[in-house]
């Protein structure tokens, strides 16, 4: 078991999340063009004098300010043959106004006709009837109508394309969450994450290895703890040595771990030796310090959630697994309050991201993150026969 | 109501994995049992061990699996052969790893009594029992409902039980 020195021996391979479906969706619409924003309503108005322009969105401004969370809405837009203006959100109380003169707000379609399906809706109403209080000189506005307008920021380059061609929106790259395709690499983590994350891989892999040389089916799980980037347990397949069809190298590895905290279910589980572990972890230290957003993100989680006090079980570690792992090794990591894990290949029957997505699941009261692709070639080479 | 589909006998392994959830209850922990019955004799018994193990997994059905796996060894037995021709009986819905866990075992009917709402994999959160998963083992029949109240009734009073002032490191027992 040599060191992994040189890692350009692997195949190249890319980082990639496993999202829920939901997200999937949405960063397929992204490319499609299709996303549909959130949105809420507004009344609107022509502007038929362009000389009050100034002036009515000044009045506006100080009568009708946006508020906080719709600051990312021009006030103002260009369409067609003339401007329009956004006089006010549509509160609760315009709906009664609203139903008696047949229109539905909730379910209305976007304004300029060029650039989408719907059109903006007539109302029956006069702009005196939607600014009361008679402290605008309404001068230059025509016949209000109503327009749905992106409710939020947009949070990204592409949001903000489909935001803009429904009403022009404000964009600050600096509120943006990480993007997917942004950030240091194009995996969105740093070459040195992505490194550290194929090492920690490939020790499952020479445990992988090793587990198929002696007839194991060659699959390898390593618990790391983030806050140490210490290895805490290598686990392989058991199937076949101890003759129990349940003995995946996850469980194996979930049990390692209990056995180290003066618990355990599974006598004579062959691991990786002590001292080994030792040399690896002795090796790591040297190469990287813990990492501070890790230890809070940690913190957090154990923070959160009603379990927090148990001291054991796996909350907070990553997990490095050769192959997508099933069902039940999936959600005994999710019992297990694991906060990542990484996988080398999918299987066909796996529950994160081919058959099920367990650690995305909205009915479960825990949830992780889960990648794939990690020294994706070597780990598939070992896959054996079709039973998980 | 029972469910129609329950013969006698079924009813009666039931019963004794009730008797085994209300052992439970009595010594404090989850009040969820289960036998695994191959050939008319009971070959494993179970309840959650989580806590004395420190591992999350060690939910009754999986404590009963080892026990069968070593009945096998004793008797000379392929546990192949011998899951793919038991019963299993729990008080409560096998959750979605050990309804993993049963379809790798092949075990081809699991008699249960309550709902498990918040983890179940027999159709209460995912339907890992009769999806058609590939290369994970067999799906598996149910027959729910039995004694259901019973169940639940047992668990209500397992966790207004549990002192809300317990010592933080006392681990809160789940199933
Ligand atoms: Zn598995
Ligand atoms: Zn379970």
């Amino acid at each position: 078991m040599a060191p992994p020195a040189d890692d350009r021996k692997f195949s190249s391979w890319s980082l990639i999340p496993v999202l829920s479906l939901k997200e999937e969706q949405e960063l397929k619409g992204y490319d499609s063009g299709h996303v549909i924003p959130p949105l809420s309503t507004f009344f609107a108005a022509p502007i038929t004098d362009k000389k009050q322009i100034s002036r009515l969105s000044q009045a506006l401004y100080l009568q009708y300010p946006l508020s906080h969370t719709q600051r990312h809405l021009k006030r103002v837009r260009a369409c067609q043959y003339n401007l329009e203006i956004l006089l006010r959100p549509i509160m609760p109380e315009d709906r009664v106004t609203l139903l008696k003169n047949n229109v539905d707000p909730s379910k209305q379609n976007n304004g300029c006709p060029e650039n989408s399906v719907g059109s903006k809706s007539e109302i029956n109403l006069q702009v005196t009837d939607i600014l009361q209080g008679g402290y605008i000189n309404l001068n230059g506005l025509g016949k209000p109508f109503i327009v749905s307008v992106p409710s939020r920021a947009a949070r990204n380059q592409k949001e903000q394309q489909v935001w803009g061609s429904i009403w022009p929106c404000t964009y600050h790259a600096k509120l943006k969450t990480p993007d997917k395709d942004e950030g240091n690499s194009k995996e969105g983590v740093s070459e040195q994450e992505k490194l550290r994350i194929g090492r920690n891989m490939h020790r499952a892999l020479e445990a992988a290895q090793q587990n198929q040389s002696k007839g194991g089916k060659g699959v390898g799980a390593v618990v790391v703890d983030p806050e140490s980037g210490k290895v805490l347990a290598i686990g392989t397949d058991h199937t076949i040595a101890k003759a129990c069809p349940l003995l995946h190298a996850c469980m194996v590895a979930i049990d390692l771990i209990a056995q180290q905290q003066g618990g355990g279910a599974y006598v004579g589980l062959s691991s990786v030796e002590e001292k080994d572990r030792e040399r690896i972890n002795e090796e790591t230290g040297k190469r990287m310090e813990p990492k501070g957003d890790e230890r809070e993100k940690r913190k957090h989680s154990k923070a959160k959630d009603g379990d927090a006090e148990i001291p054991y079980l796996c909350t907070g570690y990553e997990v490095y697994v050769t192959q997508e792992p099933c069902v039940m090794c999936s959600m005994a990591l999710l019992h297990s309050r694991v906060s990542t894990v990484y996988y080398g290949c999918s299987s066909i029957g796996g529950a994160l991201g081919t058959y099920y997505r367990l650690h995305c699941s909205s009915g479960l009261n825990h949830r992780f993150l889960a990648y794939r692709g990690v020294l994706e070639d070597e780990c598939r080479r070992l896959v054996c026969g079709d039973e998980i | 109501m029972e469910p129609p589909e329950m013969t006698e006998e079924m009813k009666n392994w039931m019963d004794k994995a009730f008797q085994m959830a209300q052992d439970a209850l009595d010594n404090g922990e989850v009040p969820v049992g289960c036998l695994m019955v191959h050939d008319n004799q009971i070959v494993g018994r179970g309840r959650n061990e989580v806590n004395e193990t420190k591992n999350a997994t060690r939910h009754a059905e999986m404590v009963a699996t080892d026990q069968v796996i070593d009945w096998c060894k004793k008797n000379g037995k392929g546990s192949k052969e011998v899951f793919e021709d038991t019963i299993l009986y729990v008080t409560v819905e096998p959750c979605i790893m050990c309804a993993g866990a049963l379809r790798l075992l092949r075990i081809p009917l699991v008699v249960y009594g309550c709902c498990n709402e918040r983890f179940g994999g027999c159709g209460s959160v995912l339907n890992v029992a009769e999806n058609s998963i590939p290369s994970t083992g067999t799906p598996f029949k149910c027959i729910p409902g039995y004694k259901a109240e019973k169940a639940v009734e047992m668990l209500k009073t397992f966790y207004k039980q549990e002192n809300p002032n317990a010592p933080r490191s006392k681990v809160r027992k789940k199933e």
